[in-house]
């Protein structure tokens, strides 16, 4: 490309659009725009398969014409039709029950873009991503390794009829790998992802985890059904705190729909439960100054000491709940309405290390990855799935993997009267909570007859 | 644009060149409770070149079309790129030349339906769903439609021009009581007519009644059960368990697990009949070509039993030796195309209902799918609600049903296959990857699974 892709310009003019907004009899716009560059470099079978480049700027606009408020977003370049849109669908659209963000300064010191990353040379990724598949698919005769090595490079901005006009850039580097075997009967796919705001990325850790995952699984072991001791890691402990975060979202809370929605203050939780939302965090994966509404950001606890302290809110549902914007309104993608979602969301950890957490299992289980478990009723707190990769425990001691076997808990509960510790280790899982290993106790475990 | 397209992918330096454009306009509607959460529309414009050189595939997707000359040249350098540090071979399944221009037969064009009309005709289900009473305590409806046209050009001298539709929707119901809550939906989908979102009213209703249900009905004890699913739960099942496992490109490089889908292989009982289309019409999984620009047809997976094909893009054909099947798809734009289903679907049996239920003494009756995962040879997924089966008879409600197995002993335990097929539609689509939600679709009359592993309440 002719420039630098974390330059590009966007080809959509904020001012333009306002403008355009105003003409239409609009009171207020708001225009989000993003641009972002992609490059993965994909091995797939133990080879490297393709390089890639994707490059996307979109324009989002939300407009309030007679009391209603309109949405539309467009890729097409310098489109300007897009207000139409947006003019034409607040026509019948809901309620503004909002006011896009009025000027506001934003930090400027938090950090999220890198000049190493952002000029990361396709070299060292492809380096990088090959090893880690030589490593993986050196293991056993038969192993299928893949990998994905991808920078990011992105800037989006927000402008308001109300004065706000602010922008940001930053860097993303993003690995997977996986490590495939197929049996009769029996197949195993162990696989591990990290993401990184610079090149900060433990490569060697990443593999290790794949290996160790790999070679856990590598012998299959009975487990009766019961009641267990078990183990989450970061990636299954997403399922345990996604209906949390789904009771704490304003909007559920608006709507009526969340179980806590009249208990701040009340203890929920066990002393060690803490989730801190943090879009300061340095480096973090979310961390921004302002959020897609373009509204400054903050550091928050949500629960503390289990005791639940506060929902997180975008501009909507703020107004409803007659108070200020958290800052956290957030587009799921730029095609969205933004909504209430945390940033850095953070699972406070604890003092032991995980071994420390296996060692001290007499018989249980530890769980790398649920299946389904995502499909149950997040108010209801109640988290079932299939264990996808979990190994048993007995005597502190992994003794092998466990298969065909369902696992429920009802997480609420859990998390009050049934917490026994939390790991001193932290990872981010899949680019969106921040967790320790959870060790519950009394998970119900069910398997075959 | 025809002759540009053409010009940019001929007499390049690769093995082969594609190049593809899309313009979309989208419309999407959803209520959360009492309100309207968002209406909207958005175009999506933009292309992408894909280029192959001795194996290795060179991908480059934009928004802007300017300069699509330099962007197939980075394409082809890239592919370049990639064949220097990992020598192969191209080896794609020939496919025939193309020149056509595809419009949607179109039955109720959701294009001439005003914002307005759309709104007010989800407004009515909303508001349905919220009168019902207690304890239904709110209400959750979701539309959208999507009206493309992809241009598709080939460095073979195929051309197409081709409309598609994709439309859907989702009515949720939502009961709770003293901190417990539950939820079902009723969907819809299409890719040739609005008209699917019209009369769900009766629909509506039943969703609202067996939701309020729930609250009442217990937990189902953990166990392994006699199975019945319905149609929609047993497509849900063969698209996550069996369908991902035929996907070329999991298989083509993948020497044991062609030893596991080898051809011929019995996986099931001779009744069983599992095919995937592109051309049923009407359905979202509906196709003409697919995204290499492959006519598509109707693939059968399993027939008598015994596994007969799978679904591929003309890599994975070639390098097996085997047809293209037209299973090439990407979501959009911004993704290379990657073997994926269509409609995929159990062919209908001789089976009455009550023929199925007979004999089980006590069993599970699953129905409508919550969602559903598939890992290997793992799957789960979890029902809408199921019912309990005694002594032959349907008895009482039960919630909390989670299906998990293994899916090879599974579809041997299909041991009865229902005569009354039909294919369900919804809002969602299928992942795979980064791409989601792909427009498919799932048929399958009611199936009968000697034995099935339900989590639940542990005993």
């Amino acid at each position: 490309m002719k420039s630098p892709a974390g330059k590009v310009q966007s080809t959509f003019d904020p001012e333009v659009l306002l403008e355009k907004a105003s003409k239409l009899n609009c009171s207020q716009a708001e225009v989000y725009q993003t641009v972002a560059a992609s490059t993965p470099v994909n091995y797939d079978n133990n080879r490297l398969k393709s390089m890639e480049t994707a490059q996307t700027a979109v324009v989002a606009v939300r407009v309030i014409k007679d009391g209603r408020l309109g949405f539309a977003t467009s890729t097409r370049p310098g489109d300007t039709e897009v207000v139409d849109m947006a003019a034409r669908a607040a026509e019948f659209g809901p309620d503004a029950d909002l006011d896009f963000a009025p000027g506001s300064p934003v930090r400027d010191d938090l950090e999220g873009y890198d000049e190493g990353a952002a000029s990361w040379p396709q070299e060292e990724m492809l380096a990088a991503g090959g090893e880690m598949v030589e490593t993986l698919a050196a293991m056993e005769d038969g192993v299928l390794a893949s990998a994905t090595v991808e920078k990011v490079i992105g800037s989006y901005r927000v402008t308001t009829s109300g004065g706000q006009d602010v922008s940001n850039r930053a860097t993303g580097a993003v690995v997977f790998g996986g490590a495939e075997l197929v049996e009769p009967d029996n197949m195993i796919h162990a696989f591990g992802f990290r993401a990184s705001r610079r090149l900060d990325i433990d490569f060697r850790g990443l593999t290790d985890h794949i290996v160790w995952l790999y070679r856990n699984a590598r012998r299959n072991v009975p487990m009766r059904g019961g009641s267990y001791q078990v183990i989450f890691s970061p990636m299954a402990g997403m399922d345990l705190i996604s209906p949390m975060a789904a009771c704490l979202d304003g909007k559920a809370v608006v709507k009526g729909e969340s179980p806590w929605k009249d208990r701040v203050g009340d203890k929920l939780f066990s002393d060690e439960v803490a989730l801190i939302d943090d879009p300061t965090l340095p480096w973090g994966i979310r961390t921004t100054p302002f959020d897609d509404e373009g509204v400054p950001t903050q550091k928050r606890a949500l629960i503390e000491n289990g005791v639940l302290k506060d929902f997180y809110l975008d501009l909507r549902t703020a107004k409803a709940l007659g108070r200020a914007s958290t800052g956290n309104g957030f587009r799921p993608n730029p095609q969205a309405m933004p909504a209430p979602r945390t940033s850095n969301l953070t699972l406070v950890p604890g003092a032991a290390p995980l071994s420390d957490l296996i060692a001290g299992i007499k018989e249980g289980l530890y769980v790398e990855r649920l299946m389904g478990a995502w499909a149950g009723n997040p108010y209801a707190g109640q988290v079932s799935g299939n264990i996808h990769i979990g190994f048993r425990i007995e005597n502190g001691e992994m003794t092998g993997r466990v298969k065909d076997c369902m696992l429920s808990v009802s997480v609420f509960d859990a998390f009050r009267d049934h917490l026994l510790a939390l790991s001193r280790e932290v990872e981010v899982s899949m680019a969106m909570y921040r967790l320790p290993y959870i060790l519950l106790d009394k998970v119900s475990v069910s398997t075959k007859a | 644009m025809e002759s540009h397209l053409k010009s940019l992918v001929k007499g390049q330096p690769a093995d082969y060149v594609e190049i593809r454009v899309e313009e979309s306009q989208v419309t999407q509607i959803a209520f959360r409770g009492p309100v309207l959460d968002s209406i909207g529309e958005s175009v999506l414009y933009g292309g992408n070149v894909r280029a192959l050189v001795k194996g290795g595939w060179g991908f480059v997707s934009f928004n802007s079309l300017d300069d699509l000359k330099e962007k197939v040249a980075l394409a082809v350098k890239q592919a370049r790129l990639v064949s220097e540090r990992q020598a192969g071979e191209s080896t794609l399944a020939p496919a025939p030349v193309v020149q056509d221009r595809v419009t949607v037969d179109l039955g109720e064009d959701p294009r001439r339906v005003p914002l307005a009309k759309k709104k007010e005709l989800l407004e009515g289900y909303n508001r349905q769903v919220l009168r019902f009473g207690p304890p239904i305590a709110t209400s959750s409806v979701r539309y959208f439609d999507k009206f493309s046209r992809l241009r598709f050009a080939n460095s073979e001298g195929t051309y197409i021009d081709q409309e598609r539709l994709d439309l859907g929707g989702h009515i949720v119901a939502v009961a709770s009581r003293a901190g417990q809550t539950q939820m079902l939906a009723t969907g819809f989908g299409s890719s040739n007519t609005f008209g699917v979102a019209r009369g769900l009213e009766e629909k509506v209703a039943d969703t609202c009644g067996r939701a309020a249900a729930l609250l009442d009905a217990p937990v189902v004890d953990a166990g392994e059960y006699p199975v019945i699913l319905d149609p929609l739960l047993a497509g849900v099942f063969i698209h996550e368990a069996f369908g991902h496992l035929s996907e070329g490109d999991n298989v083509y490089e993948n020497p044991n697990l062609q030893k596991v889908m080898t051809l011929g292989r019995q996986f099931g009982v001779e009744k069983l009949n599992v095919f995937d289309s592109g051309t049923i019409p009407g359905v979202r999984g509906y196709l003409k070509y697919d995204e290499e620009g492959v006519p598509t047809g109707k693939t059968y997976l399993i027939r008598e039993g015994k596994l007969v094909g799978r679904l591929h893009s003309r890599e994975t054909a070639g390098k097996m030796g085997e047809t293209p099947t037209g299973n090439a798809r990407a979501v959009d734009y911004r993704f290379p195309p990657i073997c994926r289903m269509r409609t995929t679907c159990i062919e209908t049996g001789e089976a009455k209902f009550d023929d199925l239920l007979e004999g089980i003494k006590l069993g599970v009756y699953c129905r409508e799918a919550y969602g559903g995962e598939t890992s290997g040879e793992m799957f789960t997924f979890t029902a809408g609600d199921a019912v309990m089966i005694r002594d032959g008879k349907l008895a009482e409600v039960v919630r909390n049903v989670t299906l998990t197995g293994n899916v090879f002993t599974t579809l041997k335990n299909i041991d009865m296959i229902g005569n009354d097929f039909c294919t369900r539609d919804g809002a969602g689509g299928c992942g795979k990857g980064r791409q989601a939600p792909l427009a498919t679709s799932q048929g399958s009359p009611h199936i009968r699974i000697s034995k099935a592993v339900i989590g639940g309440k542990a005993r």
